[in-house]
């Protein structure tokens, strides 16, 4: 659980040239970046695709179990080459193409032959039912397929490059991430707050698997109990109003008014 | 008196008298109008078709994360790299800030956000000059129906924003405008008046199935006794242009 919270915390924020189209904000994505690639410092460049690589590094001596973001960023095709720090020379070179308003993280993370590849996952944002959380985890590690379990109940499996997702109810969730015989490698309790969002990305380091964790915040829906009243002075009210009550008064005395002259004549 | 005076003050008296409650009674809105689209008539469950839906909010793994990159490892090159697509289900729509119904005078009225009260009812702006949005509901244009309500009036505020809700009718626009920017158009297909302890809860609180606009204020005759309305009027709209005459709604017959 230390670590869970000491990866949020190296979290770094990131600024990114907004060469790309300038779109209206609402339509632009937020951005998170993790590394997951055990081992070593990185440089990470962001930048329009087509552009030339900016001198300075988007993510400067970016760590693993670093996260950054959220950037928000208009959608587009950039270009992202990680670098070791300092050094020109890529170690990979990829193009990125960013749909609009939506909420994305890039993970830097080992393919299963030890190679450096970056992953998109789309963080899911909608809401969550008043009560419960959304726990998400991704298989961002150089280890065979894990299989995701609470308590006695099986919650599923995923190999690299896969993720897992549920809604469940908010609270302590205790989680076990096993290997197919049995060997359990991780075996934690989460604390999961009302309409919390936890991201859990696999990393394997010195044959050890933990997690690096994005925490965020969803909205909940739950329908009222009670229903509502909303009004209290009379003033829209359909009941006869005291103005045609009013009226209908002088319409009478107009009417008797002649029958009461006729009588004193 | 003259006779011709004696026959004018009848003429008169007998048309106070008779004519202003029925002319009184003849500019009063109806209490319903419209119909409600039978598939919003209901409450969906999760399955509906969702075809019609312009935000597709999936609720869970599915979505998320199986995008391949799309790369050429022994592309050593680099010219020619195939970008990584990150395929995303479209974001959610902002939340509302302001709300327009032309037809009754509502004009650009501030949207803020509401919650529920300690009796768990939906609370409701003290200005009357503001209409609230549900918070814990949807937003408008997501699936379900996004609510807003205000005080039809006030003792010492006077008229509400919403105090002529009960005049709108079928076809009126409503449009609402989003915190970035973005304004969505809502067409009135509904009004209906209810008694005050018969809320239909499941209609108007619906979370799923087809987008939805549902704006309600008090209405009705006011009891003095109590300080209260004895109605809450309704109003049902869907995204201009929407027919839901055909959305299936087999999967959500069993529930209503």
């Amino acid at each position: 659980m230390k670590k869970l919270l000491a990866g949020l915390a190296a979290a770094a924020l990131a600024v990114i040239p907004m060469t790309a189209a300038s779109a209206d904000e609402h339509e632009n994505t937020d951005v998170y970046v993790v590394h997951a690639f055990p081992g070593a410092d990185v440089d990470v460049y962001v930048y329009g695709d087509g552009d030339d690589r900016p001198d300075e590094a988007t993510l400067a001596n970016f760590s693993p179990e670093d996260v950054a973001g959220p950037v928000s960023l208009p959608a587009g095709s950039y270009a992202v080459d990680i670098t070791l720090p300092g050094e020109d020379d890529a170690l990979l070179s990829e193009v990125l193409d960013v749909p609009a308003s939506a909420n994305v993280t890039v993970v830097a993370h080992p393919t299963g032959d030890g190679e450096l590849a970056v992953t998109p996952f789309v963080n899911d944002m909608s809401a969550v039912e008043c009560g419960e959380a959304r726990i998400e985890v991704r298989h961002t590690a150089q280890a065979p397929e894990v299989f995701l379990s609470t308590g006695d109940t099986e919650l599923g499996s995923i190999s690299l490059g896969e993720t897992f997702a549920a809604d469940v109810a908010a609270g302590d969730l205790p989680v076990t991430v096993a290997l197919e015989d049995g060997t359990e490698l991780i075996d934690t309790t989460l604390e999961l707050g009302d309409s919390s969002y936890t991201i859990l990305h696999a990393f394997f380091e010195d044959g050890e698997l933990s997690v690096i964790p994005i925490g965020l915040e969803l909205d909940c829906t739950e329908a009222p109990d009670e229903e509502h009243s909303p009004g209290e002075a009379g003033l829209a009210s359909t009941a006869l109003p005291v103005w045609v009550i009013a009226l209908m008064a002088i319409g009478a005395l107009s009417l008797a008014a002649p029958a009461v002259a006729r009588k004193r004549n | 008196m003259p006779t011709r005076i004696r026959t004018i003050l009848l003429a008169i008296g007998a048309l106070l008298l008779f004519g202003t409650p029925v002319a009184w009674y003849l500019a009063q809105p109806s209490p319903t109008a419209g119909e409600l689209p039978e598939a919003l008539d209901v409450r969906p469950v999760d399955d509906l078709d969702d075809e019609d839906v312009r935000e597709d909010e999936t609720d869970g793994s599915d979505v998320d994360g199986d995008d391949e990159p799309q790369q050429d490892p022994a592309d050593e090159a680099v010219e020619e790299r195939s970008p990584i697509v990150i395929e995303a289900a479209p974001g959610r729509p902002a939340k509302p800030v302001s709300v327009s119904v032309p037809s009754i005078g509502v004009d650009g009225a501030e949207v803020v956000e509401v919650g529920l009260d300690a009796n768990r009812a939906v609370e409701i702006p003290d200005d009357v000059q503001q209409v609230g949005w549900y918070n814990r509901g949807p937003r408008p244009g997501e699936d379900g129906n996004a609510f807003m309500t205000s005080h039809v009036d006030s003792r010492s505020q006077g008229r509400g924003v919403l105090f002529d809700l009960r005049r709108s009718e079928p076809g009126d626009l409503i449009e609402v405008t989003h915190e970035d920017g973005s304004v969505t158009e809502w067409e009135v297909v509904f009004r209906e008046r209810i008694v005050k302890g018969s809320y239909p809860m499941d209609r108007v609180f619906r979370f799923d199935g087809p987008p939805g606009l549902v704006i309600d204020t008090c209405g009705g005759p006011f009891d003095p006794n109590t300080g209260s309305y004895e109605n809450i009027d309704i109003v049902y709209a869907v995204p201009l242009g929407a027919d839901y005459s055909n959305v299936d709604i087999e999967a959500a017959d069993q529930s209503g």
